[in-house]
C-alpha cells in the first residue's frame, strides 16, 4: 500500500492505488502537498532565480526537478543543494546562460546560514608570523565560507534580483566575477572578487601555502592585487586559523 | 553531530511538564518581538528538523528562546507510522537535539512521510488494523526507550479512507496509548477538518477519543476547496487564522480536559507577530476560564 501511496506521489501518471476507500480522488491533494510543497521550499532558497526567469517557468523547471530528485532525508535545509547543476542541463534554461551560476551563489548563501560555528581568524595573526614563513602558510577556512567563481557578473546579478527594488539594466558582457560568502558570526556577507582572487581563494581553500596560492592568482591575471585579497580573508571571516600542516 | 549550544535549565518531567498555557509555533522572523516585545506568551514549538543544522542563527535564536521559554519539540519527519524501520541516523539528531534543549514537550505524527529513500515532506495516511497497530506501536516503543521520554502522539487531518482499516482513528490511538504508555497531542484542527472531509461527527470523535491522554492540543487555521462533484473539502493549510468551528470544538475538549497546553501553529503565510499572538491570547482566555470551571468542578466534585 505504501509503496503504490509513494509511487503515485511523484507520478501523475501512476494508476490511483486499489486499496483507498473512499474518496481516492483526494489523493490529489497529498500529490499537491508533496510537489507545491518542495516547489515552495526551492523558490524560498532560491528568490533572484525565480525573478530572473519568473515565477511561471520557475515553477516549471523545479517541479521537472522535485520529481526527478525528491529529498532524501528529512532534513529540508539540505533540499536544492543539486537545483543549480540541474538548470545547468536544463534545456529550456539554456538561453540564461548565467542562471546556474546565480543559484550557486543563492545555495552558498542559503547553506552557510546552516553550516556549523566557529570563531573567525584574528586579524592580526597574519602580521605577527616571521616574514619568511610568510610563503608556507595556510589558511584553515570557516565552515561556513563558499567559494563561487563565474564567467559573469554573478554578484551584481545576485544582488539586482534579491533587493526590493525591480533589476536595473546590466551589462551582462562584464567580465566574469566570483563571490565569497562569508558568515563570520550570525550574518551572512556576500563579497564580490576579482577572478584573480577568485582563483587565488580557491588554491587557499584547496589547502596550497600562500606563496603558491599567490602565484595562481597571478597566473589569472599579472594585475593580481595580493595585499588587497589578504586582507579580504582577514577582514570578512573566511578563515579560522592558520597553520602550517601540509 | 555536536550541539555548539548547552542546554537550558533542566527540569522534572512530570505529567504536566508545563503550565497549562497557550503557546505558537517558533518562526525566525518573530525573534526580535520574542525577545524584546512583551507578549505574555507561554511556549514555543520548534520543528525539531529545522534545527539539526549544524550551526548559525537557527541555533543562535533557539537558544535565547531556551533560556526564557518553556519550549515543546516537534518532528516532522520521522516517519512512524512507516512500514519500514525507523531511520536510526534520524532517532539520534532528535535525542541529540533532545538532549541539547531538554524540551519540556515532545511530540510527533501518527503519519509515514518516507519510503525507500525519498523524503516526501507531507504527512501521509495509513489504514488502521491490527498489523499497522503493532508496527506504530513497535515504533513509539523506540522512539521512547531512544529518547528516554514519553513522547506525544498526534492525531492527523485526513482526505482519503483505505478499505484494508479495521479500527477507528479513536480506538486506534487509544489503543497505542495502552500499550505504549505515550501521550497524545490532539490537533482539534485536524478533527474537524478529517470530520467535514469524511462526514463525520467532531463531537462523536471527540467522546471516543481518549482525552485522559491528552497533553498538548494543537489549533490551526484550514483552507477550504471545492471538490469537482460540488463538495468541500477542508485542508490543513496552516496559512490562517483558527476558524469559528475548531475555536468551539477546542471549548468543548477544554471542558472535558480541563486546561491543557495549547499551540497555535501558523506555518505557511506567516504574519506579523501580533497577529499570531493575538490567537494565543485568544486560547490563552479560554484556557482560563475552563481552568476555573474545572476548579470549581473540582472542588465541588471533593466536597471543599
Amino acid at each position: 500500500m505504501e509503496h503504490d501511496l509513494a509511487a503515485a506521489l511523484l507520478d501523475p501518471e501512476f494508476p490511483t492505488p486499489a486499496g483507498l476507500g473512499g474518496w481516492p480522488e483526494r489523493l490529489a491533494i497529498h500529490r499537491n502537498n508533496v510537489v507545491s510543497g518542495l516547489i515552495d521550499h526551492l523558490a524560498a532558497v532560491f528568490p533572484a532565480t525565480v525573478r530572473i526567469v519568473g515565477e511561471d517557468f520557475f515553477r516549471a523547471a523545479a517541479g521537472v526537478f522535485v520529481r526527478a530528485e525528491p529529498p532524501s532525508s528529512p532534513l529540508m535545509f539540505a533540499y536544492g543543494s543539486g537545483f543549480p547543476a540541474f538548470l545547468e542541463g536544463f534545456p529550456p534554461a539554456k538561453s540564461v546562460a548565467y542562471l546556474a551560476d546565480v543559484a550557486r551563489l543563492e545555495w552558498a548563501v542559503y547553506d552557510a546560514l546552516h553550516a556549523a560555528d566557529a570563531a573567525p581568524l584574528d586579524p592580526n595573526a597574519l602580521g605577527r608570523l616571521p616574514p619568511e614563513r610568510l610563503d608556507s602558510v595556510r589558511f584553515r577556512f570557516h565552515p561556513a565560507a563558499r567559494l563561487i567563481v563565474s564567467d559573469y557578473p554573478v554578484v551584481a546579478l545576485f544582488r539586482a534580483n534579491r533587493g526590493p527594488d525591480a533589476a536595473g539594466p546590466l551589462k551582462l558582457d562584464a567580465i566574469g566575477e566570483g563571490a565569497l560568502v562569508t558568515r563570520p558570526r550570525a550574518d551572512v556577507a556576500v563579497h564580490a572578487i576579482a577572478p584573480a582572487t577568485a582563483a587565488f581563494l580557491a588554491a587557499l581553500q584547496d589547502g596550497a601555502p600562500l606563496g603558491a596560492a599567490a602565484a595562481s592568482g597571478l597566473e589569472a591575471d599579472p594585475a593580481f592585487d595580493l595585499a588587497a585579497s589578504l586582507s579580504l580573508i582577514l577582514t570578512s571571516g573566511a578563515a579560522t586559523a592558520l597553520h602550517f600542516q601540509e | 553531530m555536536t550541539m555548539p549550544f548547552s542546554a537550558g535549565p533542566a527540569r522534572g518531567r512530570t505529567k504536566n511538564p508545563i503550565p497549562a498555557s497557550a503557546g505558537v509555533g517558533l518562526k525566525p522572523q518573530h525573534g526580535r518581538e520574542i525577545l524584546e516585545t512583551p507578549h505574555g506568551i507561554g511556549f514555543f514549538e520548534f520543528h525539531a528538523e529545522n534545527y539539526m543544522c549544524a550551526g548559525g542563527p537557527p541555533h543562535r535564536l533557539l537558544s535565547v528562546v531556551r533560556e526564557r521559554f518553556f519550549l515543546s519539540m516537534h518532528g516532522v519527519g520521522l516517519s512512524i507510522g512507516g512500514e519500514g524501520p525507523l531511520d536510526r541516523e534520524h532517532l539520534q539528531r532528535l535525542a541529540d537535539l533532545n538532549e541539547c534543549y531538554r524540551p519540556e514537550l515532545f511530540s510527533e505524527h501518527l503519519a509515514w512521510s518516507s519510503h525507500g529513500g525519498t523524503f516526501f515532506n507531507d504527512l501521509l495516511p495509513l489504514p488502521y488494523n491490527a498489523a499497522t497497530l503493532q508496527r506504530v506501536a513497535a515504533h513509539i516503543d523506540e522512539v521512547q526507550a531512544f529518547l528516554n521520554r514519553r513522547m506525544l502522539l498526534e492525531n492527523p487531518s485526513s482526505y482519503v479512507t483505505f478499505s484494508e482499516s479495521t479500527w477507528s482513528e479513536t480506538e486506534f490511538l487509544a489503543e497505542l496509548v495502552r500499550r505504549t504508555g505515550c501521550g497524545l497531542l490532539l490537533d482539534v484542527n485536524n478533527v474537524h477538518v478529517s470530520a467535514v472531509n469524511q462526514g463525520f461527527e467532531a463531537l462523536s470523535y471527540l467522546e471516543a477519543f481518549p482525552l485522559d491522554a491528552v497533553g498538548e492540543v494543537h489549533l490551526a487555521g484550514h483552507a477550504t476547496e471545492t471538490e469537482a462533484g460540488g463538495g468541500r473539502v477542508l485542508i490543513d493549510a496552516h496559512d490562517r487564522a483558527v476558524a469559528d468551528p475548531v475555536w468551539a470544538l477546542y471549548e468543548v475538549v477544554l471542558s472535558r480536559t480541563g486546561p491543557v497546553p495549547t499551540l497555535i501553529e501558523w506555518d505557511n503565510d506567516v504574519p506579523a507577530f501580533p497577529v499570531l499572538a493575538a490567537e494565543a491570547v485568544r486560547a490563552a482566555a479560554l484556557l482560563q476560564v475552563h481552568g476555573a470551571g474545572a476548579s470549581d468542578a473540582y472542588r465541588a466534585a471533593a466536597g471543599t
